[in-house]
């Protein structure tokens, strides 16, 4: 399978610019793109997903240009964008089914298709009930459902675990991971580190409309490497630290107070250097 | 054709599924229902039910609105929107929604058709025969208004996502509704109107419902303009980027249906103009009768006597045009001299030959002259071409050219119209003097109807002082020596009401010592000008209003054998009413004969004391009060005496209310 290139990828709302001749190349697996909140990464996942044009820059996948076939495009791609639901009078079943047979799957392979990817999210008990009666969750894995229908090679999934409970968000990990692994590109946005972490071989960060590639998530996190200090210290001092300092956790301990701090220097004697972990490497790169 | 297809199931089925088209199909079945037993009771007339049926077409234009912004909101709403963009033939889901949203008008169309027909078979009434009308008029004025603003709807919803969207929708329903006049001036107004011009009319049975082509082209102006928006706002839609093609395809459709729109409009306006016309003819009298005052001797006995007629007519919208083949005689002492024919102004002469020899003529107003040749006799031939008054309406679908108008030329010199003592136009009877023998033919084939024998399809024959022609929503009766023509329903009516009248008239007749009046046997219910009687009679016609037999319809005799409705039909001067003399000889006619031979009845007579501003000359107001005084003094039989008396002054137009006084001075 080809990688997705993109290749100088610029995007301006008047006159503010908010991708900056962003590059990339991803290959097949899941790839995760990590930024802040209004870094630019629902814009870049729109002009993926043929919503919006790029000023500048090309994208290229299986030998198809983006601004030349939109219409190819869509072809092979399965969406979910951040917000997402469906119309609420229409059953699981009756929502995939148009979906379905706007990506062109055939009506014979249709039914088992649907049947297919509702058991993927867990959802065959509700196939004949109408969404309007669905859970958060449900949309979301519903929507996952309709991205993933007529196994597109390229899927997109915008911040696909915002709002969900802690146990919704590890399954929705699990089957993002699963759909990575059957050679596909699985693009995933998102600021919560963890997801990332939990799941991406691939990961590009995004800020203030620039993005780095990375080639793992342990090559994000020996960004931190040496900046990350580990001390415990009593309530006067962490004030104290908290001023000077980018706090990354602190926690209650017997002793005191435990903290890491992110500093090109050794905060003081007592701070242990400690390795660095993916979420660290994050910040230390958005705030470089 | 696949993405058009699939996007049009999902609309359709989400229609189905929501409340909205559910609520406004039993909405108008309700209100049809309602509406239809209403009008039933009251004038068993549908086509009133369907004319008036203005807040059905506002309704129907604001549920279109309505659901436009839905239509157009439905997936942003449920943050469908970027998911459907990202997918294969989103461009086709706009253009599937319209499609859509046609065939959802076209069902509530197709119900609101059904349940009127059905409630025609039921109550059996004639205008099933014309189910066909009714079809095309729900759905040219209902259905095309709702469509068109399901459109604008979509369109507003497309581009605007603020509250604005409602305010800017709420204008265009208004301007856009019959009752715009009070927003704009009245030819804008009329032109945006997508109902009834005046909603307010009694409906023309004659006529049928209004249809004009202006009428159809405005709904289709509004459709392509409602297009072009759509395609507008689909270029500068918020959601997402249209590629340049997507984005010139779209420019063009928006410039072509704005070209469209631009190209129709003059077709559209061409209603606009009638109204300037029925204006414009009362001034063209007013300004006659000035420079020809009524006493003048404005009228000219013919010089050429005309044996036959043989005209050949046809009509194209408001024109007719025909060759009138006259047969004449020209006597000695009329060579070398100017003959006149009287033919209406709006019929232009385009040229006038005899025996193929063009002749020296020409046309004044409603005047035609021709230089006499010396020949005792030939073939006159009149090209004509032109429109006639609102006396006489044509259009597309109906015409009524009656016997008693010059619409084809009449030897002499004769006033065609007079304006009234209360200020309205009357058209008198300008038929032949003496009886000629026509051959008529009408080059189309819609069904006509004439006084005269259908000797083939559209082509009649006869001897008569004059021909009636008649198109439009009509049926035919021809039994025991009647020959009526009628619009329907009313066509039912006749033969019942004229037993009764004659009825009436034996008894005025009898009462003013005149001799039994004879009902022509060709009937017709016509539409008839507001300064007319509301029955007239011709040499060989008795033509009665169809709006006033509407208007009392299963009560008929209640007004048809009134003095009120008979005595100025059958007896008085047809010519310029003296309305004041005429309304005090009707109250002391009343007074004498409504009652047994021992009393009076002055109900009438009090009515103008109560009132007396009913009467317009200050000095006839003390008449009444002065005749139920004179009834105590003087015996019955005299006070018939001056009944009659009065009778003979006014029925040659010479009755003045100076007279009165004086007549009933005499009697004291």
């Amino acid at each position: 399978m080809d990688h997705l290139k993109i290749d100088s990828l610029s995007k301006s709302f008047k006159r503010h610019r908010v991708l900056n001749q962003v590059s990339l190349e991803i290959k097949p697996g899941l790839f995760g793109l990590l930024g802040p909140n209004g870094a630019g990464k629902t814009t870049f996942m729109r002009i993926i997903a043929t919503i919006l044009r790029p000023d500048e820059g090309e994208i290229r996948f299986n030998g198809i240009d983006w601004s030349k076939n939109p219409d190819q495009v869509r072809k092979m791609l399965g969406y979910l964008p951040q917000d997402f639901g469906l119309f609420r009078n229409i059953t699981a079943r009756e929502s995939l089914e148009y979906i379905g047979s706007l990506k062109g799957i055939p009506k014979n392979h249709l039914y088992f298709e649907i049947k297919k990817v509702l058991e993927e999210v867990n959802l065959q008990e509700y196939e004949n009930k109408k969404v309007g009666g669905f859970s958060g969750g449900m949309r979301r894995r519903l929507g996952i459902a309709q991205a993933i229908l007529g196994e597109p090679q390229l899927i997109m999934v915008d911040e696909p675990t915002a709002g969900l409970d802690p146990e919704e968000r590890i399954r929705f990990r699990n089957l993002l991971k699963r759909l990575g692994n059957q050679n596909r590109i699985v693009f995933l946005s998102t600021h919560i580190v963890e997801d990332i972490q939990a799941t991406c071989e691939q990961i590009a960060v995004l800020n203030k409309g620039k993005a780095q590639i990375f080639n793992s998530t342990s090559e994000l996190a020996k960004i931190a490497h040496d900046k990350v200090w580990k001390l415990t210290v009593n309530e006067d001092e962490f004030n104290e630290i908290e001023k000077n300092y980018k706090v990354i956790s602190s926690n209650m301990s017997e002793k005191g107070i435990d903290l890491r701090i992110l500093s090109n220097i050794k905060p003081n004697n007592d701070a242990l250097s400690v390795e660095p972990s993916v979420e660290e490497g994050y910040l230390t790169w958005i705030h470089q | 054709m696949h993405y058009f297809a699939e996007n049009l199931k999902m609309e359709l089925r989400l229609y189905r599924r929501g409340i909205w088209v559910w609520l406004i199909l039993t909405l108008l079945l309700i209100y049809l229902f309602t509406g239809y037993y209403i009008f039933v009771e009251s004038s068993f007339s549908v086509g009133q039910l369907l004319q008036s049926s203005t807040y059905i077409l506002m309704a129907g234009s604001l549920f279109g609105l309505v659901l436009g912004v839905i239509s157009a909101q439905r997936e942003r709403k449920v943050k469908f929107e970027e998911v459907l963009i990202s997918l294969p033939g989103d461009w086709a889901r706009p253009f599937t929604k319209i499609f859509a949203w046609g065939i959802i008008v076209f069902i509530l169309c197709f119900f609101s058709c059904a349940e009127v027909i059905f409630f025609y078979i039921l109550s059996k009434s004639q205008l099933l025969l014309f189910w066909k009308e009714t079809v095309a008029y729900i759905f040219l004025y209902w259905g095309f208004t709702m469509f068109n603003a399901g459109i604008i709807g979509f369109a507003f919803a497309y581009v605007f996502r603020s509250y604005f969207t409602y305010i800017g929708l709420f204008f265009y329903w208004i301007l856009t509704s019959p009752y715009n006049s009070i927003l704009l001036p009245v030819n804008i107004s009329r032109w945006m109107n997508q109902g009834e011009q005046n909603p307010n009319l009694t409906y023309d049975d004659y006529h049928g419902l209004f249809f004009a082509d202006a009428i159809f082209t405005r709904h289709l102006i509004i459709f392509f303009l409602s297009i072009a928006l759509v395609s507008l706002a689909l270029v500068i839609r918020q959601v997402k980027e249209s590629t340049k093609k997507e984005k010139i395809i779209l420019i063009i459709t928006s410039v072509s249906t704005l070209f469209l729109s631009i190209i129709l409009f003059p077709l559209s306006a061409n209603s606009l103009m009638k109204d300037e016309n029925a204006s414009s003819e009362d001034i063209y009298y007013r300004q006659f009768q000035e420079q020809n005052p009524l006493n003048n001797t404005y009228n000219v006995s013919p010089t050429l006597q005309i044996k036959s007629y043989k005209i050949d007519l046809n009509t194209k919208n408001e024109k007719i045009s025909y060759i009138a083949a006259l047969s004449v005689n020209i006597s000695k002492e009329n060579y070398n001299k100017w003959s006149f024919f009287t033919l209406y102004h709006g019929l232009k002469v385009n040229s006038v030959h005899l025996d193929g020899n063009e002749m020296n003529w020409k046309q004044d107003g409603d005047i035609v002259s021709i230089l006499c040749p010396e020949k005792s006799k030939g073939d006159l031939t009149f090209k004509v071409e032109g429109v006639t008054s609102s006396f006489n309406p044509v259009d597309k679908k109906s015409f009524y050219l009656s016997a008693s108008f010059p619409w084809y030329p009449i030897p002499g010199k004769w006033r065609i119209a007079e304006i009234n003592t209360d200020g309205n136009i009357r058209y008198n009877c300008v038929e032949l003097q003496t009886p000629a023998y026509f051959h008529i033919k009408y080059h189309k084939k819609e069904r006509i109807f004439s006084n005269l024998l259908n000797v083939s399809e559209n082509e009649f024959k006869g001897e008569a002082k004059g021909v009636t022609l008649m198109k439009g929503n009509l049926l035919e009766f021809n039994e025991k020596g009647m020959h009526i023509v009628a619009p329907p329903d009313l066509i039912t009516r006749v033969p019942i009401l004229l037993p009764k009248m004659k009825e009436s008239l034996d008894k005025i007749s009898f009462s003013l010592k005149e001799s039994n009046i004879k009902i022509p046997e060709n009937i017709f219910v016509v539409p008839v000008e507001d300064g007319n009687n509301d029955v007239e009679i011709y040499s060989d016609q008795l033509v009665i209003d169809a709006d006033q037999l509407r208007l009392f319809y299963g009560q008929e005799e209640k007004y048809f054998t009134s003095i009120d409705c008979l005595i100025p039909s059958f007896y008085l001067n047809r010519n310029n009413h003296l309305y004041d003399s005429e309304s005090l000889f009707l109250a002391l006619f009343d007074s004498l004969y409504s009652n047994s031979r021992e009393s009076y009845n002055n109900k009438r007579l009090k009515g103008l004391i109560d009132y007396p501003e009913s009467l317009r000359d200050k000095k006839a107001r003390s008449i009444p009060s002065q005749i139920i005084a004179l009834q105590n003094k003087i015996s019955r039989e005299k006070m018939q005496v001056l009944l009659l008396d009065w009778y003979n002054q006014l029925k040659v137009g010479k009755l003045s209310v100076e007279y009165m006084q004086t007549s009933l001075n005499n009697l004291k």
